[in-house]
């Protein structure tokens, strides 16, 4: 039960951010192929979401380990 | 982080996010039909059939058309002559003066090589929703207050991301806590589809923002970077004789063969000066053709008196609007575009619910809320 890193925290975030950076600005360098890899990139943080939306949960054990005293909170 | 930090950026979060949800939520339900635009206008009104003419058919002057025009709409001036992007059609718009509103301008259609005048365009649901998206019918400084919502809902972002570092503490990404009380259910929607629609929803805003600034930031640029265009407005006022538009656009496009006409806008009108036919030519590819090369060409003389090429700000601004509209790749893009939208929207709902729902207490509660992801028992 460590705090994660700042780097843990946003090492995904950070990783769809960029590809919804690389898609809007493919989109605008050209048409055809730049435009499909455009609405790739672009559709990869919506389908990462989609997984994590509709994902079972994991064990019961999992959630019961969720924090209930952060060492920051006093 | 400490407490304090933490809850600096709860309050800003908070209040910034408070006073933009309203408006954000009309942009955001507004502006999804018009993400469609195109195609929603061409299936409620599909485009006029064209006369099959052998390709390469020249084009009529530009004179010849703004003749039809005028007599189209006796008594007007033209204020803008525009070219359609894919057919042989240009655009005339003409209007009473050249400071005309754009509820009072006319839009005429002409077919560029017979001049044969087509269906006028019609502004239907969509130019209304577009009208409401923009600034509510209420104008110009309505249209300015939602640009600053814009900013607002930037900094509701920013401190929802800084925020998110202390929620996330011992979280694993994508958690949602199912089974849970229903108000910990959407704390975890929140924050996932807040972080992964973090820079779409950015991009959208700001250049959002950027766009409701368009006559201010035109203005700048024509009080400062078009110098040699303002010392011409100190000669005498332009008398009824002008020069051939056809002419005009001829002579700015000698100074840059590769680019295409995007439009000509005529004295008086905002994107001109007093004294000039303002010719914008535009690049030929996807990237380029969102920038503009002015020309400015006396309307008295016809003398080119500059070409200026655009400074950061204008180009900027120029580059926003796709980035704003989704309308530069194509169908999956819109698509695209779409799904961000309605995930906005249930952020910006989910969060208002979220505030709606908070347990009682001064704000320190939700700084508490904060550090322990959302388990206060």
């Amino acid at each position: 039960m460590t705090h994660k890193t700042n780097r843990q925290i946003f090492a995904l975030p950070i990783l769809l951010g960029g590809s919804t950076v690389a898609g809007l600005g493919a989109g605008l360098i050209g048409d055809g192929v730049w435009d499909v890899g455009a609405g790739l990139l672009l559709a990869l943080p919506l389908a990462v979401t989609g997984g994590y939306w509709v994902r079972q949960p994991a064990t019961q054990s999992r959630q019961s380990q969720a924090p209930r005293v952060a060492s920051i909170a006093r | 982080m400490t407490r304090g930090t933490i809850k600096a950026w709860y309050l800003v979060h908070k209040w910034t996010s408070l006073i933009c949800t309203a408006f954000l939520l009309m942009l955001c339900v507004t502006g999804l039909p018009l993400i469609f635009e195109e195609e929603i206008d061409g299936w409620i009104n599909p485009p006029a059939p064209m006369v099959a003419l052998p390709a390469g058919t020249p084009s009529l002057s530009l004179d010849t058309i703004l003749a039809r025009a005028a007599k189209a709409a006796p008594g007007e001036v033209p204020l803008y002559i525009s070219f359609d992007e894919e057919r042989p059609i240009v655009y005339v718009t003409t209007g009473p003066t050249p400071d005309a509103v754009p509820a009072a301008m006319h839009f005429h259609a002409f077919d560029a090589r017979t001049g044969a005048k087509m269906p006028p365009y019609v502004p239907g649901v969509m130019a209304f929703i577009l009208e409401l998206h923009t600034d509510m019918l209420l104008g110009f400084w309505a249209e300015i207050f939602l640009g600053v919502m814009g900013l607002l809902f930037f900094a509701a972002i920013v401190s929802g991301v800084v925020l998110y570092a202390p929620f996330m503490a011992k979280l694993d990404f994508g958690t949602l806590r199912r089974g849970r009380s229903k108000r910990l259910g959407w704390l975890d929607r929140h924050n996932l589809l807040g972080i992964v629609t973090l820079v779409w929803a950015s991009v959208v805003g700001v250049t959002g923002t950027i766009n409701t600034f368009v006559v201010p930031i035109t203005a700048i640029w024509k009080a400062n970077g078009l110098a040699e265009v303002i010392a011409s407005e100190a000669r005498t006022p332009l008398g009824p004789q002008r020069a051939s538009v056809q002419a005009a656009l001829d002579a700015v496009q000698r100074k840059a063969p590769d680019m295409k006409p995007q439009f000509i806008a005529f004295p008086g009108v905002v994107f001109s000066s007093q004294h000039h036919y303002a010719v914008f030519l535009k690049g030929a590819t996807p990237l380029t053709s969102k920038l503009l090369l002015p020309g400015f060409v006396d309307a008295a003389t016809g003398r080119l008196d500059a070409v200026v090429p655009m400074p950061w700000y204008m180009q900027a601004m120029l580059l926003a609007q796709p980035l704003h509209f989704g309308n530069y790749g194509g169908l999956a893009m819109k698509i695209v575009w779409a799904i961000f939208d309605i995930l906005t929207i249930i952020v910006l709902g989910s969060g208002l619910y979220l505030w709606l729902r908070r347990r009682g207490g001064p704000s320190d509660q939700r700084v508490r809320e904060v550090v322990m992801a959302g388990e206060i028992a």
